[in-house]
């Protein structure tokens, strides 16, 4: 696809506002979020007009902010460039318990399965989508969702096991 | 279902979506920025070319200067060679390495690609139709003199770079006594690199590095890609890159590549530890890299710098002042 004006701007009408949660979310992070998810657009626009093809920008877009992401240089510099922005404004609504919570459970996982429980719960990716993503088998997509599914449970105080009782009661 | 679903609404009760408002106008301005940068750097480069060029010029006429003007110190004779006085062809497009057209934006280093011979490495653009394209524009490559005679030998390209390739060093990272050469390939203040290995054999090649099977898909080495290397840091972030010299084979394989990524986390803290990934790199006689270990580990952060903190040379290689050299 050509990623241009019209293409950008219905980006950032659709795709844009989730995916910077999501990134914020594997990364711990909101400025570094935006900050990855901006540059990774403005990349996909700038290679798109030197002629390269991009199948899908949401999955092109949402590949390089996450690597982008993972950097903590640019983690660092997006975080001290919020700092400086928001000095002397308004401080935001203090977040809930419950998101604290799933914020620190998220946090406790290893990168990776945190990136795929994000991609996968809050995203609603398919098994497929995630591994195109992430550059991953789907096997090992699979496996790294089934130990973050876990860990989360437990982290969350969700019982496992509800289901099967929930089976087993009907 | 029930756990899927539960989780899936405590984490989208967690996520808060941004506002797009305004940002399209804030891409247009870093776009902007950008532009500006690359111009701002394309004329710096062509500054020190310039400045270059002078130097080697008055270098060059005083060493081929008139000989009355120059006796030899101790009263001897002088040449009696004199310089040839043809002007140099130079491309007024480019640079001549010894490929069958121009270059430009060069960057080269030392190393030695054949037993005993000292070689050069080259990274450079393909001069166009129309001149130099822009830093990170058209078809950028990788050419080495195995030889020494000064031209090219072999090239390979074009080369995938973010957004512009550069040579970086020429480390010996399977301890044959030859040099394999390290390629910047993302321009970060942690940089990117790509190995790539040289042959010097009666046809002179050099190519990529990739992965030998079975690789380690899960960290992004699946067999036949090339691993993306970093070197650099900051304070909570640290990619270091270091040669080890391991039992020889068969016990063991020899001098391996150690990478090894690292966090401070939680940063700034006084309970602060550094969470490590390493990956072990053995460069195979065939050109591919087996991965023989990958682990994580933790110390403490101390005052000093970590176990694992970048050295100045690597595998002999002395390596860019920016990144511990």
């Amino acid at each position: 696809m050509r990623v241009d004006e019209v293409a950008i701007r219905e980006f950032l009408h659709t795709s844009y506002p989730r995916l910077v949660a999501a990134v914020a979310l594997t990364s711990g992070s909101r400025p570094a979020a935006e900050d990855a998810v901006q540059e990774a657009l403005l990349r996909a626009w700038e290679r798109s007009e030197k002629g390269e093809e991009i199948d899908s920008l949401e999955g092109w877009v949402t590949t390089v902010a996450l690597n982008l992401a993972r950097s903590g240089l640019r983690r660092l510099r997006s975080e001290r460039r919020a700092r400086s922005r928001l000095a002397g404004s308004a401080v935001g609504a203090p977040p809930t318990a419950d998101r604290v919570d799933v914020d620190r459970a998220l946090a406790d996982l290893p990168r990776r399965q945190r990136e795929v429980a994000v991609l996968r719960y809050y995203l609603q990716m398919s098994i497929r989508e995630v591994a195109s993503v992430l550059e991953l088998e789907e096997g090992t997509v699979k496996s790294t969702l089934f130990r973050a599914r876990a860990a989360l449970a437990q982290a969350l105080g969700i019982d496992e096991n509800e289901e099967a009782n929930d089976r087993g009661s009907r | 279902m029930v756990l899927d679903e539960r989780l899936r609404r405590a984490i989208e009760g967690a996520g808060e979506p941004a506002d797009p408002s305004g940002v399209y106008e804030d891409l247009i301005r870093r776009r902007e920025r950008r532009r500006m940068a690359r111009r701002a750097k394309i004329g710096g480069l062509s500054i020190v070319v310039l400045a270059g060029s002078i130097a080697v010029i008055v270098l060059l006429s005083r060493v081929f200067a008139p000989t009355e003007s120059r006796p030899g110190a101790d009263g001897g004779v002088a040449p009696s060679v004199q310089p040839d006085q043809t002007p140099t062809d130079v491309p007024s497009t480019g640079e001549d390495i010894g490929l069958r057209f121009p270059v430009c934006n060069v960057t080269s280093v030392a190393g030695v690609f054949a037993p005993g011979v000292d070689g050069t490495a080259w990274v450079a653009t393909k001069t166009g139709d129309v001149g130099c394209p822009s830093l990170g524009d058209g078809m950028q490559l990788v050419a080495v003199d195995v030889s020494g005679d000064g031209v090219a030998d072999t090239s390979f390209g074009p080369i995938q770079c973010d957004p512009w390739c550069s040579t970086f060093a020429a480390p010996d990272v399977d301890g044959d006594g030859t040099d394999e050469l390290l390629i910047q390939n993302i321009q970060f203040t942690i940089a990117g690199l790509r190995l790539y290995d040289v042959r010097s054999d009666q046809d002179p090649t050099v190519t990529p590095v990739t992965v030998s099977s079975p690789g380690y898909p899960g960290e992004g080495l699946a067999p036949g890609a090339e691993p993306q290397l970093w070197i650099g840091g900051d304070a909570f972030d640290s990619d270091a890159l270091r040669c080890f010299e391991d039992q020889p084979p068969p016990s063991g394989p020899g001098r391996v590549l150690i990478q090894t990524s690292a966090s401070e986390e939680p940063p700034d803290s006084p309970d602060a530890v550094w969470r490590a990934t390493e990956t072990w790199f053995d460069l195979q006689p065939d050109g591919t890299v087996a991965i023989v270990d990958h682990g994580d580990f933790e110390e403490p952060v101390g005052s000093g710098p970590p176990s694992f903190a970048q050295q100045n040379r690597l595998c002999g290689a002395r390596l860019p002042a920016l990144f511990g050299g």
